[in-house]
This record gives C-alpha cells, structure tokens and sequence, in this order.
C-alpha cells in the first residue's frame, strides 16, 4: 500500500514538470504580455518594467529561472497585482474554494445518493419518474442561470439568504447549492444506474432469501457496491469543486480562487497562470490518488500490486 | 397610489355589456396601472389584465373569488414598484459606516504605481497630496501644503507645507518626503507607469530615461523641512492639479525602504490622509478606520470606510438593491440604466472622456481625408446615444468634451447624411461604388459591438458602403491597434487632468497614444505654439484652433462623452457632482434622519 501511493507519487513529478513546462511556453505564444494597457506608456517606461520583472531576458533565462524557484515552491510575484505573491494568492483564495467546495459537496451527496437510491428502490414507480425529471431539469439548467434565479427569488424578493459576499454562514448557502446542484443531479443519476444493477446480484437475492430487512439490505448489502463508481467519479470532481469556480464566484461575489485561471489568463498574468495550473494539477493528482486507495476499503476485492 | 373604479366597459369597450366588469386604475407619478376585473367570471374563464403601457396579460384561474384575490395581489404589487422612489432598500446601517463597491481588485495600493481608478480611490483615502483639489470648481485647494506661491514665469513653484501633517504613525512629514517620493515615481527601477506625469519638472524625463543620474539635477529641492520648492521645464497650467494626483502623493521613506514590495500589506502601510487601512482581503473588501492623526481630522465625519471589490456588475447591483453598499460608482450594468432614470437615487453627469473611432490614415481610402469626413457625417450620433445606449452619453463629433471651463469648443458638424454623400464621390466614391469593405476594430464587449453594428448600418444606408466587424480580445486588440494592424478602430480616452490638452496632445505626431498613423506638422506646431504661450486665454484659443484641424482632417471620429453614473442611497451626503468622476469622501456623512427632512429628498450634492 505505501509502496503503491510512493510509486505514484514518483509517476506524478514528470507530469507536473510536463505541464510546468507546456504552460509556460503556450503562454509566450499568446500575444501581448503582463502591462500592456489602453493607454501608451513611454516606450523608456515600458522597459523598465520589463526589467523589473526579468521579461527582458532570453525565454530560457525566463524558463531556466522559473523551474529553480519552483523547486523551492516559490511561485513568484503576480504581475498584475506585484505587491502579492502567487503563493499568498493561493493561500489566501484557496481555503475560501475549498470551504465552498467541501459545502457543495455534501449537498450533492445528501441529495445526490439518497436520491439515486429512492429512485433505484422504485423503479419504475412514480418516485422514480419524478427524481429523474428533476434531474434532468438539474444538468440542462446551467449554474449561471440557476444562481441568478436563487438570487432574484430567496434574496431579493424573499430575503432569506443575503445575494452576495462571503464570511457568514449564511452567505454560504445559495452559491454552495448552486455548485453543487449539477454534481448532485450527477450522482443522483449514477447512484440509481449502479444501485439498480446491484440490485439485480446474485448476494443481494441471497441476502433478501436469508430475510435480510429492506434497510438492512439496501444499506450493509447494496450501498458499498454501488458506490463504487460514485467514488471514482468524486475525485476529479472534488479537485474540480474545491479549485473554484469563476462563475459562481462572479455571480455570489466569492474571493476564491477560481477566477484567477480565467482572469490571469486574460491579463497574461504569467505568474498566477502557472502557479493556479500547477496548484489544480497537483490536487488533481492528489484527488486521484486518495480515490484509489478508498477504493480498497469500499471494495476488498482490489488488490494493490 | 389612486385607486379608482369605473365601469371598464366605458374604459375599454371590449366586453359585451352582458358582462358587468370592474376596472382598477392606479395613478402614480403619471404612470398608469389599470386591472380590469371580470364579475361575472366563471370557473375557467380568461381574466384579462391590462397595464396602460400596453402590456397585457391573461389569465385563466379558478373561482371569482381566487381572481380577484390575485388581482388585487398584483395591483398593490405593481402599485408598490411604482410607488419606490428609490432602487432597492434604503436602510441606513446601524454605525457610522460608509460602503460602497470600488469595482475591479486595484492592482497596487502603492500611489507611486498605480493607474487604475480602483487604486485611486484605495489611495484618496488613504494619502493626500500638496493640493486638494475641489472637483466642482477645478479649483486647488489646499492640501498638505497650506500655501503656495507661483513665479511669474510659472516655472517656479514654492509649496509651505504645514506643520501638523503627520504620517499616520506619528512621524512628521516634510518637504524631504516629497523629494523622496517623487524622486522614487521619476527612478527608473521604480518602474512607474505614471512617471510621465512628472516629465514636467526640470530633467525629470532625463532622470526617468536614465539619461541624467544624479537625481539632484532634478527641479525638485527641500528649501527646509517645510518648504518644497519645483522647477518646471515649461509652463503647465494644471501643475497644482497634478500635486493632487496620486502619482504625486507622498509616500513613507522609512516604510517603503524597510518593507520593499511589501509595504503596501495592511500590516506595514503608513499613510497620510484621512483614513487608515485596517484589512484587506483581495477580490473581496477593504476596510478603512478614520485616521486619529489626519490634520483635517475634524470635518471627517465617517468612523469606517468600506469599499468592495465586486467586478461584476449585476451582483454590484443586487448588493446595492438588497441595501448591502450605499454607492455604486458606475457598477452596474449599462442596460439597468434606462429602468434606473426613473429613481431618485439615480444620478448622472458627464464626464471629460470621449468615445471614437480612430482611421488608420495608413490604408487607403483612409488616407484621403474627404473619405474620413464622409464616415463622420454618415454618422447620426444622437441615435447610438439617445435610442441605442440610453445611458446619458452625450453625442458629439467633438474630441476635447466641452465640458472644460474656459475652453470654447469650436463647432463640429452636425448629422448630414446628403453632404456625406456628396464627400463621398467627390474622393471618387460616387453612391459607394468601387469603395473597398473597410474593417472595424474592437475589443470584446456587447456594447462596443452595438455600436459598431449601428454604424456599420448607418454607412451601409447613408453611403451605401459595406464594413465587416472584427473583436479581438483585450491584448490582442491593443496588439492590434499598436502595430496599425486595423482600418477603424474603437478607442477611448479619459482625461488625465482638466485641460484640453490631454485630448489634444494624443493625437501629436510623437504621440504614443496616437494610433493612427496621421501625423500633420501644422497640428504639431500649434501643439508646440500652445505649451509655450504664457497668456491661458490665448493658449486656449490657440488649442481651439489645433482642435478645428483636427475635425477638419478627422484622423479621428468622435462619437460621444461619456456619462457617469452612480447610485447613492438618498441618507448619504457631501457628494458632489463632477466633470472628472471623483468623488473625495472626506466631507462624507451618513444622515440617520434622512427621512424626517421631508420628501421629495434633495438630490445629494444639490
């Protein structure tokens, strides 16, 4: 078991240097650089900034001096905000991403898992219909549309919920269910799948022969085996949810730090764009890794060789 | 509200007089509200709703009764929309707090680096300059100096800077700060982005351009901790508005120097204006503490000062209607602004920016000045404002805004559709024929490519020429527009100080903020002429005439000048409306009584 998650971890160092290296060089070719603005500044001027920050150097100056300082987790300064660095960028914005994510997670997961099984348990049956209708409303509406119309009905018709900002809990309920509705609709969906294949397993007729109770059955029985796949599609999604998103973070006015991918880019914030990329590339790694060794206690069978 | 009853079938006449029908009129401000109510309905029958500004609804519900519960539901609904006077809450909060969204994250706190109108306003708060200026009167107020004396030339000018402006840790400010300060903008290694603005002062370019060294060549001595004398290379008649621009402000030396980069963190940060930074967290808020040491410590009424980074619009708006913030400085989404003309707490004013198109003079037909006049004249201004954008821009094919005190535009042409035309085949063109399709530029935005829609419609009609749209987006769109790489493009600009000067210099042949490859001696040497005229009325009708060749060349087509708009809830006050959309909040006080001074409130600054 350690010798596995060591030898992964061993995999995943070339990748990350594959993507440092990838990111760093699709960026130079993006026109423009860091301070170009609307408004001409002296051409004396610009070089001086460019100087500041070493831009006027060879590219594999750039790149040679990139790679030493991450090897000692130094991300650099960000170009469009230079009085931070990105690694208090991502200090700061990330813990704000994850308590979102973590928030939207377990709503997909209390929606999502009892859904799929109401639904599996009857088949076929009204509740069955309904759950599926809903969650087919659930992946066609997209966040963007789902999250101005909580807005305009629960906080500025109703008032229960305030419509944007961030650091009391009850600023963190529209955009929490908004980023997780569709991952809820998600599992609702492959819940029911795989707990209607388990259903059909030869242990679970056994089981039932045996005069195991309903509860008992769907719980001790049927549940581990089903989700199994729900498992494995948390990982990408839980790297996924807790790096942020730029739309649920524009529309509820979030500091996380999922604007930062998109914006950074747009700014050729050169050093925000790497260090984000690197930091989601890493979790994701993580993300997968931690899915696979959960693996083994949902399902004994798999062996790590 | 006025409710009123009558027979809807006088009002209406469209239901049988077998069918007795009520109708329900509220009047509020002169807009209509009328629901006209079936009696005699039975259970399926279609209620109809009419709204006099012809909207109509229909409805089919269940019983009577149920009908006109509803109906009456929507009537005090309706009703009470008309009835706001205001957009969204107005529920002063319960301390003496002044909050408001500042738009997009500023990128430095440093004044000596910024450039953005975030910054700025982080930095109001946070420093003050030599002069204060009063944006209402363009006048300069005084500011850390208590007086200043101006030689005849207006090449020398001696601040006295008072004694009891204080850093905010206690330290006194003097004369050496702002040699030090504005020594640091001029530096090259500093880097600043706004260095030019001190380009004026005797070898301040040379130091900034590394070609002078010794920063003691510079026009800029401490005479003695409290006198500042600045040599200037030429005259600049807004010189004391510069002294109130951040660029210019003051900065800690023993701060800066300590913390490097760092000294702007809420932690090391030492200021000297009216409030104290005491919390920052980007892309969210920071929060501001009056200021205990602030010389003008006694007219600053707010306890707290927060302002939001909230960068998109529609969310800025909803904080503000859900009464989270009370003021919004332009954001808000454009297309709010029609709907939002009609509350009290909306206001709007113009402000010194212009709106245009630029020709690049460098691809024919565009070389030929009677072709870019014709695009000029085929445009009707007062459609892309009054009908396409609504947002209170003022039309004008004039490229200073005539908003400036003491400057007389001079006449730009009107809309002429048939003297277009007549430009048009004069350059060999006739009814468009043989006319090359021409390109417009511009960055990605919808309202940009409305316009560029409109026009592209206008000229299609007015000239009967066919132009196709290209968006790019921001970097590439400079990209663009730096290397001449378009044939029209959309540009803006926005005054940097009040003076006609900062339109009229960018379309010098040095320029580098003049994109379009029109370069005319004649323009240059009135230019030239101007900045060494001493007499400030001649100098402006000087800069008047260089303004007429440049509507007569049209390198450029001006399309408008641009409106600010801003909501303030109607309990604010002390703000006062202004042609270059600052708004200081020094003076800024929060009245809990708003409400007992009677309606209709006086709009805010009046």
């Amino acid at each position: 078991m350690i010798r596995f998650i060591f030898r992964r971890i061993a995999v995943s160092i070339p990748v990350i240097f594959l993507v440092a290296t990838t990111t760093f060089f699709i960026l130079r070719l993006a026109p423009g650089g860091p301070f170009l603005s609307e408004k001409a500044i002296p051409p004396e001027i610009q070089a001086n900034l460019q100087a500041k920050y070493g831009l006027d150097q060879p590219l594999w100056v750039q790149y040679g001096r990139y790679l030493r300082s991450l090897l000692r987790l130094d991300l650099g300064p960000s170009y469009k905000y230079p009085e931070r660095t990105v690694n208090e960028i991502i200090a700061e914005g990330f813990p704000v991403s994850l308590l979102l994510g973590l928030a939207a997670l377990i709503f997909a997961l209390i929606i999502g898992i009892p859904a799929g099984i109401v639904a599996a348990v009857k088949h076929r049956g009204l509740l069955d219909r309904l759950t599926m209708s809903v969650v087919l409303v659930g992946i066609s509406v997209p966040t963007f549309v789902l999250g101005p119309l909580f807005i305009f009905f629960l906080s500025l018709t109703l008032y229960w919920f305030p419509p944007a900002l961030w650091g009391s809990p009850e600023q963190l309920v529209l955009p929490a269910i908004t980023l997780g509705m569709p991952y809820s609709v998600y599992i609702a969906r492959l819940t029911r799948t795989e707990m209607l294949e388990v259903l059909q397993q030869d242990y679970i007729r056994t089981a039932r022969a045996k005069g195991v109770g309903e509860f008992r059955l769907l719980w001790r029985h049927a549940l581990n085996g089903a989700l199994l796949p729900v498992v494995s599609f948390l990982g990408p999604a839980v790297a996924d949810l807790v790096t942020g998103s730029i739309v649920i973070e524009k529309i509820f006015a979030i500091p996380g730090l999922g604007r930062y991918f998109v914006e950074s880019a747009f700014s050729r914030d050169y050093t925000v764009v790497m260090g984000t990329v690197l930091f989601y590339a890493v979790l994701l790694i993580a993300a997968n890794l931690a899915v696979d060794v959960l693996y083994r206690f949902l399902d004994p069978r798999i062996e790590y060789s | 509200m006025k409710i009123s009853f009558r027979n809807a079938h006088s009002v209406f006449g469209i239901l049988g007089k077998s069918r007795p029908a009520l109708y329900i009129e509220s009047q509020i401000e002169g807009r209509k509200t009328g629901v006209l109510v079936s009696l005699e309905a039975k259970r399926g029958d279609v209620r109809r709703i009419f709204l006099a500004n012809d909207s109509k609804f229909f409805l089919s519900a269940g019983g009577y009764s149920v009908g006109v519960l509803f109906l009456g539901a929507l009537l005090l609904l309706l009703g009470c929309q008309q009835q706001a006077a205001y957009f969204g809450k107005v529920e002063p909060s319960g301390e003496n707090v002044f909050r408001f969204n500042n738009g997009a994250e500023p990128e430095y706190l440093d004044p000596a680096l910024m450039v953005g109108q975030p910054d700025g306003r982080v930095a109001q708060l946070l420093f003050e300059g030599l002069t204060a200026m009063d944006y209402a009167t363009l006048q300069a107020q005084p500011g850390v100096a208590e007086r200043w004396e101006i030689s005849p030339d207006q090449l020398t000018y001696t601040f006295h800077l008072r004694k009891n402006a204080v850093w905010s840790d206690g330290r006194p400010l003097t004369a050496r700060d702002f040699v030090y300060s504005w020594t640091r903008v001029l530096d090259p290694k500093t880097a600043s982005r706004y260095a030019s603005h001190l380009y004026h002062l005797v070898n301040g370019e040379e130091f900034n351009q590394g070609l002078v060294k010794d920063s003691s060549q510079l026009g800029l001595r401490a005479l003695d901790d409290y006198t500042l004398e600045v040599r200037l290379r030429e005259s600049v008649p807004y010189f004391l508005f510069l002294t109130s621009f951040f660029t210019l402000y003051p900065v800690p030396a023993h701060v800066v120097e300590k913390f490097g980069m760092h000294w702007t963190d809420p932690a090391h940060i030492v200021g000297n204006g009216p409030f104290l930074l005491a919390g920052h967290r980007s892309h969210a808020r920071f929060e501001f503490m009056r200021n205990p040491r602030y010389w003008n410590r006694d007219k600053v009424r707010l306890e707290r000062v927060i302002a939001y980074s909230v960068d998109y619009n529609y969310t800025s708006a909803n904080m503000y209607e859900a009464g989270m913030v009370d003021w919004l400085p332009g954001s808000f989404p454009a297309e709010y602004v029609p709907h939002l003309r009609r509350f009290r707490d909306f206001h709007t004013n113009a402000f010194l920016a212009v709106y245009y198109y630029s020709f690049n003079v460098t691809h024919p037909p565009l070389d030929n000045p009677l072709v870019r006049r014709a695009l000029s004249l085929a445009v009707d201004r007062r459609a892309l404002t009054d009908e396409l954008l609504r947002g209170g821009q003022i039309p004008g094919a004039n490229f200073v805004p005539t908003d400036f005190p003491s400057y007389h535009s001079p006449p730009a042409p009107p809309y002429d559709p048939a003297e277009a035309a007549r430009l048009l085949a004069k350059a060999g063109y006739p009814n468009g024929k043989g006319f090359p399709r021409l390109e417009i530029l511009f960055n990605t935005l919808e309202s940009h490519r409305k316009i560029a829609e409109a026009i592209q419609q206008m000229w299609a009609k007015n000239l009967n020429i066919q132009v196709s749209l290209r968006n790019e987006e921001w970097a590439s769109y400079l990209k663009s527009l730096t290397n001449l790489d378009y044939d029209i493009a959309r540009q803006g600009w926005i005054a940097d100080y009040p003076d006609p000067t900062t339109f009229t210099d960018l379309m010098e042949s040095t320029n580098g903020n003049n994109h379009t490859g029109w370069k005319n001696p004649e323009y240059d040497r009135l230019l030239a002429t101007a900045r060494q005229e001493a007499d400030p009325a001649r100098r402006m009708e000087i800069l008047q005439r260089s303004e007429a060749l440049l509507i007569e060349q049209a390198p450029v087509l001006p399309l408008y000048t641009y409106a600010s708009n801003w909501l303030l809830k109607p309990y604010v006050r002390g703000f006062r409306p202004n042609s270059l959309d600052q708004y200081p909040l020094n003076e800024v006080w929060i009245e809990k009584q708003w409400e007992r001074d009677g309606q209709p409130q006086e709009r805010a600054g009046d």
